[in-house]
């Protein structure tokens, strides 16, 4: 029998004392914090209590008496949005020359530009790009940017402009004078209807973080529509002598746009206390371990118990038994013996093992707050991005699609250019901007339904020593913007310093932040409030930067006058195609006019016109622009929202398609009613039913039918999408590629455009398929704002006709022409829209079941459109069509069907058949 | 599976069944069930197509026989199809269960024709369709005859509001049943309708304003909840076997009594229902955190109980016992010890008690889910299996969902389990046979110790206090539990309540599961002897004339505690409201062991003041009352100071002690079971075995009656009754609660529960002290702890330094007696820097203590052994040579008297560990709670945590949380193979505001406790 030596003794019930005294009597400069914990037996619950260190200075002894007042809001929440600028004083003369001699030029375009010195851009054979500027001693430099080949995401070549960019302002310190001006210009920075590039923060970031540090340097971002120079430079060049706020400005749709913070408390947030989640509401948290982000997770938890997922770089499976050493003899231990490390690596390894010991206490906190099994830490480096994905992978395996993204990871290690080193500039930059590229890779085709990006208050103004953490923040600025626009829920909330953890408490920044009177330090019950509410709003504004009192201040001594433009009243703004009002904004594509409302009903006026619904020229029927029975559930979903605002539509039923809507003149349009009545309003759904119809005119104007029915569905509306469920995709075994006949030349459907949405439609043996295909530009231009996937619903629905019917007299081969008639159900999941989709990228398989098919009888029939990784975006249950006619798959004819056997087969008294042409 | 049992036949064993609608949330269950029943079951479904197939599926991978048949019922053809089928596949039908239903709930205004066809051909046509194609199927029944069920609803016969399609189908498929039975009763076919109310199921949550709806219906269902799918079920299945083979035509209604119309004829006027949380906001955490007034609108409801004591082992029994009394107190059974070797009659006799009785457990029936884990004998300390099955009774009909989060709360001491006492005993005397070497170990002596001792002789030491409430919880509560093991003495159980109180207003839990375990082993009797605190006559006649002392009990309850909001929305049944809690420590009195009248008064004015109660306003009491007539005496007096004389009608006290005797660290709970019985039951019972009062009680009878005949107590419409529950620890520390019936007619139905909220305000560590072997300074200590200095002598040695009077103001006997813990923790206090224990002095009243710590303190591990002697001199009798035998039981019996001296009436409190806090209390004249906490090697953290929970909630102000070991014997808890090693440690730690205040220096602050499981995180991939 080995004897085992005795390691040290126990105190049994006074386990731990002896460490609370060592922290308590532990010299200045420990650590501040000490975590305790005992298991009350071997691999058993551990129980754990945290102390820290009491904090710098007396605290004023609070006054006797009743309660204190809460203390008063030391922030203001700002709603950023580019605006159009006040006219500017236009300096007299001409435009001067964008490039005056002396230029340095760093591009990622073609363009030539006579006179300028080009800067290499990454292994040249000559010069490197420090040598250039030494040798040419540039007097102005300027960085072309073009962004209209560039991801949401930054390329590697974009990333290594963006390091070039950084390189060259670094070049030009150690040359004889600066520069005198830096002027960025970004070509394809932003859309015309003012939503700006994702990339774009990235450039105007950099630049106004530039600017504060090189007082006597001209620094611009001249961010433009236009994708070529010959139109930009001329605004760029009268921007260089025009006087800025901020050294960033947009131009788009021949309009100047200016930053424009302006100051909106937000909708009053639900009650404070926990609140009731229906169902499963999964939050990750990417970084938030500790620091800010524990906090805010902490009082999230403490209010809606999530299903929480943590990723932290923090390994906590390490080194258990160092755990409990006071540092001095952990650093002894480390630096004797074979495996020695040095003093600063011991250091290291100390530092990290507390900080897996904060970390644990805070995941046991969070788990006390949600319950044990259902807070989960991933260690994870967020800059690796097969880790990302297999964490991203795994978490949504585990529970679906997830409700709310909290991007929180970064790090800063402020210095001027002179002292940045490259790689500090591109760690901090990457931290932030590399984790969400992976994290929005990882995501994929289930991208969360809301995504909250921690920024900066840096990314809105610049600091001096921060062109790397500016840059990455502006761009968390540009990129909400942009994916808001694309129909996602994403949001940057722009931070201060926050007074007692993170960035903001260590001792430093808490001398300085004394000291410098410019930044506000936020109590942590403030900043928890204000994250709460920002996560009540109905509707996020994509950019909300939080500052008060000391920044104003700041703004004003660096821009003077810009505060007062943030405060002109709305009139300023004009009526911008861009990002709505901050109100819940309700689908409004067909709602005109709500002309009648009452409790559990309104009647919505919808105008179609050939102009403003020019996409339903992609779609005619009998020859006629016409709008697809599959746009029913949009109609009726916009109607139902507007009737319950703030749910979801989650199921449509009972869809009847009576007679079509069309427009039948170019010069008159056809007015519809939509009446939604609430059937049903409970605490998990609300009932609606909906009606549209229409006036029935002679083509001279006369009055024919009065409110004749279109369609009726019944649409179901929850709190939340519905969670997908899951499909497995199908071996293309046995598959016969079929050609959607759809798109084949014939009098009576005939898809183009929009509407073309489907590709490799083929056969099955265990029913059809085809990819979805959607034409991106065309639903940005017609349909940003649906609530329902139309498109894809269209385009799954005629996957269902794919066929090979022999057709008496006259051969086989023929395929079917159907329009819908009924569906009995259609399920939406996981709040995807086309737009979303199209942003997203998402690749998606239709399947319609069974295998053989009969739309005209009552037979069930299923169609699901599934994303690649397997989740069901939309289902439809047991549609009925009429068939129209037959296309031949070999000769491309066409054959009507027989009317009078189309009739015996419809028999239904609601259901009509199509109109006359 | 007990091979010798005659396996009973599944009762639908070998028949056919189909269910229509068997997706449904009701059908899933029928089916289920059937099938689990033995039926080959034949799930029909139209709609539901793929869950049913999944459902199947699941099914069928569970070996159940059931397969799907997709038809409509509302189209003859498909019906006539199905049946065909069944009758090629199986040739006949034994049971057919029309249980498919259509219709949607819909205001008189907007019924059309269309959903009245609709409704009407799914539930009328359908079943009629069905028992026709069905009937030559069901006609070759196996049996008795086939039998057909059809699925009707409460809505038949009554109108609930939106139900007009449904309900006039149901009455008619009621009507059909009839007609349907007599036309097939000439082939011995039966056929009966099911009917149920309002079910909590998704098509019941389909009603319009549902939430509104549940609870008009719940406050009008005399049984007091919603129906639930299973409830439905089970009448399914009865009018489908054979046991209602004469019932036929009839329809059977499981409403829960609502159509009695109780509430409607009933003459209190109903009020308006209170708001009713919805069901999922109640399951929120957090729900006590910042409002004041929440406590007030969601009080504390008690929802489940579980209990096993003398004479009973479920609250029923226990019912039943109070009834009609029974005579419990006898020698210990032969199973537990020879009460020959620990009795004397001689009260002067060493290491003896005088009296030969007390209440075991004698006839345990444990829990059927105890058996089925197979865990009924296995051997578990008693007090973890009674407890395990306390916690599977009173969990029964508790809903629980996933993610709920609970705190296990449990009275206890180590000195209230044979197990460990045993372990000790054994321990010790195979250490001393060690001397001659292993040989002598493993040799007749050895194996004759280990065979009568064999309950000690678990390696896994399943005896420790922390492991009795893990291993009762075990796979019964998540592993998350919060765990609190809490001794106070014999207020222990209700401590533990006020901490799963505490857990559950402070948003750390939502479900407290509270209690307390204690089982008789012989050296306590022995110590408690020699206070002559035993009954001589061996009945305990509390509150009596005749009344000459206490005796010991083994018992164990829970009560399962829930907010009333979440108990209601889940359709708990709420056993009583818990509106009051008082809590008090004695401070400085007589003797640690002497009842203080002062600190009991004050918990009841607590109790009463928190309650915001008038005395008028609580029925009865169900009193500590101990059966010794000193403590009697002095609780029946201040129960008359605070009750008597305030209203028309007598408040009745009784103890329940004459009956089951008393089973300290389990008394509390038990006495709450006893009231909430009462309450159900309506019934005060009477006082068991009592005549009169005490001469010297006697003139406090006006106000307060001890009944001699069960009271009626009936509800009454101004107010809920009320009882309220003493229990009072050895130590003064006192506990008074109030229970309330669960009210709807009253405004202040719950009454509010008398606890603040917790404040949000930072705890501090201003000071701290410790006691070490060699006495090291305070400088000498933080080296030591900072790893730079030598560490101190493991042990203080077999004799503990006691200090000279002038240091320690105790009586020399009483110190020598007093265990080494207690000692060295006043030794601590009195070394506090001066400033911070001016400061505790000054906030005396509301000075708590709360010690961490493990297993038996090392004065009861002695007493243990020398309590033994006679036992083990038995137990090795005969086993090796005489002189072998005597050698090693002299050098034993030389070694056990040698450690300490004979017991004398100072020792019992001198070795408690709830004594260890509360020496501190007594001596210093604290007079806020005290209680010892333990959580194994964890204690110490245990004890911060606890004393955060009190100091949040303004319980106390400041808190001394001490950690603290006396006991290091050799071999005895040595942990992970580390020897265990002496100390004391003590930490002054109160509010940031109070310490600045003062001018104290803040040291730390203690942020918020938490408990992780290693286990999960280590899973966690990385």
């Amino acid at each position: 029998m080995t004897v085992v030596p005795p390691r040290g003794t126990t105190l049994l019930g006074a386990e731990g004392a002896r460490e609370l005294i060592a922290f308590l009597t532990g010299p200045d400069g420990a650590a501040d914090v000490a975590v305790l914990e005992r298991a009350r037996e071997p691999e058993g619950p551990v129980q754990r209590i945290v102390f820290r260190r009491p904090g710098p200075g007396p605290q004023p002894i609070p006054a006797p008496g009743p309660e204190p007042a809460p203390e008063p809001r030391l922030l203001d929440r700002h709603v950023l949005r580019l605006v159009p600028a006040p006219v500017p004083a236009r300096p007299s003369g001409p435009a001067p020359d964008l490039f005056p001699p002396g230029t340095a030029l760093l591009t990622n375009t073609s363009d030539q530009v006579p006179g300028a010195e080009p800067l290499p851009l990454g292994d040249t054979s000559g010069d490197t790009l420090e040598e250039t500027v030494e040798r040419v001693r540039p007097r102005h430099i300027r960085v072309l940017v073009d962004l209209r080949a560039e991801d949401a995401v930054p390329s590697e070549a974009l990333l290594g402009l963006h390091d070039a960019m950084f390189r060259t302002a670094k070049a030009c310190v150690s040359l004889p004078s600066r520069p005198e001006s830096f002027v960025v210009v970004v070509l394809g920075g932003v859309s015309a209807t003012r939503v700006p590039h994702a990339c774009a923060g990235l450039f105007t970031g950099f630049a106004k973080s530039l600017a504060l540090e090189w007082a006597d340097t001209s620094v611009l971002a001249v961010v433009h529509e236009a994708g070529d120079l010959a139109t930009a430079a001329p605004d760029a060049a009268r921007e260089t002598v025009t006087e800025q706020f901020l050294p960033v400005v947009y131009h788009a749709g021949g309009t100047r746009l200016l930053w424009q913070a302006s100051v909106e408390p937000g909708a009053p947030g639900e009650p404070a206390g926990p609140r009731t989640r229906t169902g499963a509401y999964t939050v990750v948290a990417a970084g938030g371990a500790r620091g800010i982000g524990a906090e805010l997770l902490r009082a999230l938890a403490r209010r809606d118990r999530p299903r929480l997922h943590v990723i932290g770089s923090t390994r906590l499976d390490a080194e258990e038994a160092d755990a409990r050493l006071a540092r001095k003899d952990f650093i002894r231990a480390r630096t004797t013996g074979p495996e020695r490390m040095t003093v600063r690596e011991a250091n290291m390894a100390y530092d990290r093992l507390g900080a897996a010991r904060e970390i644990r206490a805070n995941l046991d906190a969070l788990r006390a707050l949600c319950g044990a099994d259902r807070v989960t830490y991933h260690a994870c480096d967020l800059r690796d991005r097969d880790a990302v994905r297999a964490v991203v992978d795994r978490i949504t395996e585990a529970d679906g699609t997830v409700d709310l993204l909290l991007n929180i990871a970064g790090t800063n290690r402020a210095g001027s250019v002179d002292q940045k080193r490259l790689k500090d500039f591109r760690t901090v930059r990457d931290l932030k901007v590399r984790s969400y590229a992976h994290l929005k890779a990882a995501f994929g085709a289930r991208q969360p339904r809301r995504w909250c990006n921690f920024g900066s208050f840096v990314g809105f103004t610049g600091q001096t020593g921060e062109t790397d953490y500016g840059a990455a923040n502006d761009y968390f600025n540009t990129a909400a913007l942009h994916h808001s626009a694309h129909g996602a829920r994403e949001f940057t909330l722009g931070w201060t310093l926050w007074r007692d953890v993170g960035l903001g408490a260590t001792p430093l920044m808490r001398t300085f932040l004394a000291k410098s009177a410019r930044f506000t330090a936020m109590p942590t019950a403030e900043g928890v409030d204000h994250f709460l509410h920002e996560l009540d709003q109905a509707e996020q504004p994509p950019v909300t930067v939080f500052f008060g009192a000391a920044e104003r201040a700041a703004i004003e001594a660096a821009a003077p006058g810009y505060l007062d433009f943030c405060r002109t009243a709305d009139g300023v703004r004009a009526p911008a195609p861009a990002p709505g009002p901050v109100a819940p904004r309700l689908p409004s594509f067909y709602v005109d006019d709500i002309v009648d409302r009452a409790p559990g009903r309104l009647t919505v006026v919808r105008t179609f016109g050939r102009e403003r619904d020019g996409y339903l020229h992609e779609h005619v029927v009998n020859g006629y622009p016409t709008l697809p029975g599959t746009f029913v559930p949009e109609l009726a979903a916009e109607a139902a929202l507007h009737l319950v605002p703030g749910r979801v539509p989650a199921v449509i039923e009972d869809v009847r398609l009576e007679s079509f809507l069309r427009v039948y003149r170019p010069d008159r349009a056809e007015t519809k009613r939509v009446r939604a009545r609430l059937v049903h309003e409970g605490p998990r759904e609300s009932v609606v039913d909906v009606e549209v119809s229409g006036d029935v005119l002679a083509p001279d104007g006369r009055l024919l039918v009065k409110d004749r029915r279109h369609f009726t569905a019944r649409v179901r509306l929850r709190d939340e999408p519905v969670a997908a469920p899951r499909w497995e995709h199908w071996d293309d075994q046995g598959a016969e590629p079929l050609a959607d006949p759809y798109h084949v030349p014939n009098p009576a459907v005939l898809l183009s455009g929009v509407f073309v949405s489907t590709a490799a439609t083929r056969t099955h043996p265990s029913g059809r398929r085809a990819r979805y295909a959607p034409d991106q530009p065309g639903i940005e231009r017609w349909f940003p704002g649906l609530v329902v996937p139309s498109v894809l619903l269209d385009g799954l629905a005629r996957v269902c006709v794919l066929d090979r019917l022999e057709l008496p007299g006259h051969g086989g081969d023929w395929t079917p022409l159907a329009v819908p008639r009924t569906i009995r159900r259609i399920d939406l999941y996981g709040g995807h829209t086309d737009a979303s989709l199209a942003a997203a990228g998402t690749r998606v398989e239709l399947y319609s079941l069974p295998s053989r098919l009969d739309l005209e009888s009552t037979d069930g029939n299923r169609a699901v459109a599934v994303t690649a990784g397997g989740d069901v975006v939309l289902q439809i249950k047991d549609m009925t069509g009429v068939v129209l006619g037959h296309v031949n798959q070999t000769t491309g004819a066409y054959r009507e069907r027989d009317r009078a056997a189309a009739y015996a087969r419809t028999t239904t008294e609601t259901t009509e058949t199509p109109d006359e042409p | 599976m007990n091979a010798h049992l005659p396996q009973a036949e599944p009762e639908f064993a070998g028949r056919v069944a189909l269910v229509t609608g068997g997706a449904g949330s009701v059908g899933r269950i029928i089916v289920e069930r059937l099938a689990e029943r033995g039926a080959t079951v034949l799930l029909n479904c139209f709609h539901s197509y793929d869950a049913a197939k999944e459902q199947a599926r699941e099914l069928t991978g569970r070996g159940l026989d059931v397969r799907v048949i997709r038809a409509s019922v509302a189209r003859p053809a498909q019906v006539e199809r199905m049946f065909a089928e069944i009758g090629e596949t199986y040739g006949r039908l034994d049971v057919l269960v029309n249980n498919a239903a259509a219709g949607s709930f819909v205001p008189f205004d907007e019924i059309t024709e269309d959903l009245l066809d609709r409704t009407y051909a799914t539930n009328v046509k359908g079943p009629l369709w069905c028992a026709r194609y069905a009937r030559p199927l069901l006609a070759r029944a196996a049996g008795k005859g086939g039998a057909v069920v059809n699925v009707s609803s409460l809505g038949s016969v009554t109108t609930p509001a939106n139900y007009l399609p449904v309900g006039v189908s149901k009455a008619a498929l009621e009507s059909l049943t009839r007609y349907l039975a007599a036309e097939l009763a000439g082939d011995r076919i039966r056929v009966n309708a099911a009917s149920c109310g309002l079910i909590d199921n998704p098509v019941g949550q389909m009603f319009p304003a549902f939430d509104d709806v549940r609870s008009n219906t719940v406050a009008a269902t005399p049984l007091a909840r919603l129906g639930r799918p299973e409830d439905l079920a089970e009448v399914v299945l009865f009018l489908g076997s054979e046991r209602s083979g004469w019932v036929t035509g009839q329809t059977v209604l499981a409403d829960g009594g609502l159509t009695l119309l109780r509430s409607a004829m009933s003459p209190t006027p109903e009020p308006a229902p209170a708001p009713e949380p919805r069901a999922a906001e109640a399951h929120v955490p957090g729900a006590g955190d910042a409002d004041a007034t929440d406590a007030t609108d969601d009080p504390v409801a008690i929802v489940g109980m579980g209990l096993a004591v003398p004479g009973a082992s479920s609250p029923e029994e226990f019912w039943r016992l109070l009834l009609e009394g029974g005579e419990l107190f006898v020698e210990a059974p032969a199973d537990r010890w020879d009460i020959a070797r620990f009795h004397d009659e001689d009260r002067g006799a060493p290491d003896k008690t005088y009296q030969r009785r007390s209440g075991f457990i004698t006839s345990f029936r444990p829990h059927e889910r105890l058996r089925e884990e197979g865990l009924a004998d296995a051997g578990l300390d008693h007090t973890t299996l009674w407890l395990r099955h306390s916690l599977h009774q009173a969990l029964e009909g508790v809903r629980r969902e996933a993610g709920d989060r609970f705190s296990f709360c449990v009275g206890y001491t180590p000195d209230g389990s044979q197990h460990l006492e045993e372990a000790f005993v054994l321990r010790d005397a195979l250490d001393t046979l060690a001397e001659d070497g292993d040989d002598a170990v493993e040799g007749p002596l050895g194996r004759a110790l280990r065979r009568r001792f064999h309950r000690g002789d678990d390696p896994s030491g399943g005896y420790l206090p922390h492991r009795v409430g893990q291993d009762a919880m075990r796979g019964v509560l998540p592993s998350g539990t919060r765990l609190h093991m809490v001794d106070t003495a014999c207020s222990s159980s209700l401590y533990a309540m006020d901490l799963g109180v505490r857990d559950l207003l402070s948003g750390r839990s939502d479900i407290a599961v509270c209690g307390g375990s204690f089982a008789l082993a012989p050296s306590g009797s022995v110590l408690f002897a020699k206070l002559n605190g035993l009954s001589a006559g061996g009945a305990v006649r509390a509150l009596d004339a005749g009344a000459d002392g206490a005796l010991f009990s083994d018992g164990a309850g829970l009560v399962v505690l829930k907010r009333l909001s979440r108990a209601r929305a889940d359709g708990d049944q709420v056993l009583g409201l818990l509106s009051a809690i008082g809590l008090s420590a004695d401070g400085r009195g007589k003797a640690i062991y002497a009842p203080a009248p002062a600190g009991q008064e004050l918990a009841v004015e607590r109790a009463l003041e928190r309650g915001g109660f008038g005395a008028d306003e609580v029925d009865w009491i169900v009193a500590h009352a101990t059966g010794t007539p000193a403590g009697d005496e002095a609780e029946f007096t201040g129960l008359h100071a605070r009750y008597a004389g305030t209203g028309t009608r007598p408040t009745y006290v009784t103890s329940n002690k004459s009956l089951v005797g008393h089973s300290g660290w389990a008394a509390g709970v038990v006495s709450v079971i006893h009231a909430l019985l009462a309450l159900r039951h309506g019934t005060i019972p009477a006082q068991y075995r009592f005549e009169r009062l005490p001469d010297a009680l006697a003139g406090l009878s006006d106000g307060l009656r001890v009944p001699e005949e069960p009271v009626p107590w009936p509800a009454r419409a101004d107010r809920p009754r009320r009882v309220a529950v003493s229990g009072f620890g050895f130590g003064g520390t006192n506990a008074h609660l109030i229970l309330s019936e669960d009210h709807r007619a009253t405004a202040r139905s719950g009454a509010p529960l008398a606890l603040p909220s917790p404040v949000d305000e930072d705890l501090v560590v201003v000071g701290w002290s410790s006691r070490l072997p060699g006495d090291p300074d305070a400088g000498a200590v933080a080296a030591w702890a900072a790893g730079e200095g030598p560490g101190p002598e493991p042990s203080f040695g077999a004799v503990y330094p006691v200090p000279p009077f002038q240091e320690l103001r105790m009586p020399p006997p009483t110190a020598r007696t007093t265990d080494r813990t207690q000692l060295m923790l006043v030794h601590c206090m009195q070394r506090l820097d001066e400033r911070v224990r001016e400061f505790c002095l000054r906030h005396r009243k509301t000075a708590g203590v709360v010690v961490g710590h493990t297993g038996a303190t090392r004065n009861a591990l002695l007493y243990k052994t020398r309590a033994y002697l006679d036992e083990i001199a038995d137990a090795v009798d005969g086993a090796e040579e005489p002189a072998v035998t005597a050698k090693f039981l002299q050098r034993l019996g030389e070694r056990a008297t040698g450690m300490i001296a004979a017991p004398t009436e100072d020792s019992f409190p001198g070795e408690m560990p709830n004594v260890i806090a509360a020496r501190l209390s007594n001596y210093f004249d604290l007079r806020g709670l005290s209680l010892t906490v333990d959580a194994g090697e964890a204690s110490f953290l245990e004890a911060l945590s606890v004393a955060g929970l009190y100091l949040g909630f303004k319980e106390i102000d400041v808190a001394l949380v001490a950690g603290v070991n006396g006991t290091a014997l050799p071999g005895w808890n040595d942990s992970g193979g580390r020897p265990a090693a002496e100390g004391a440690f003590l930490f002054a730690v109160t509010r940031r505001s109070l310490a600045e205040e003062a001018g104290l220096p803040v040291l730390a602050v203690m942020e918020s406790a938490a408990t992780g499981s290693a286990a999960t995180e280590r899973s966690v991939p990385a």
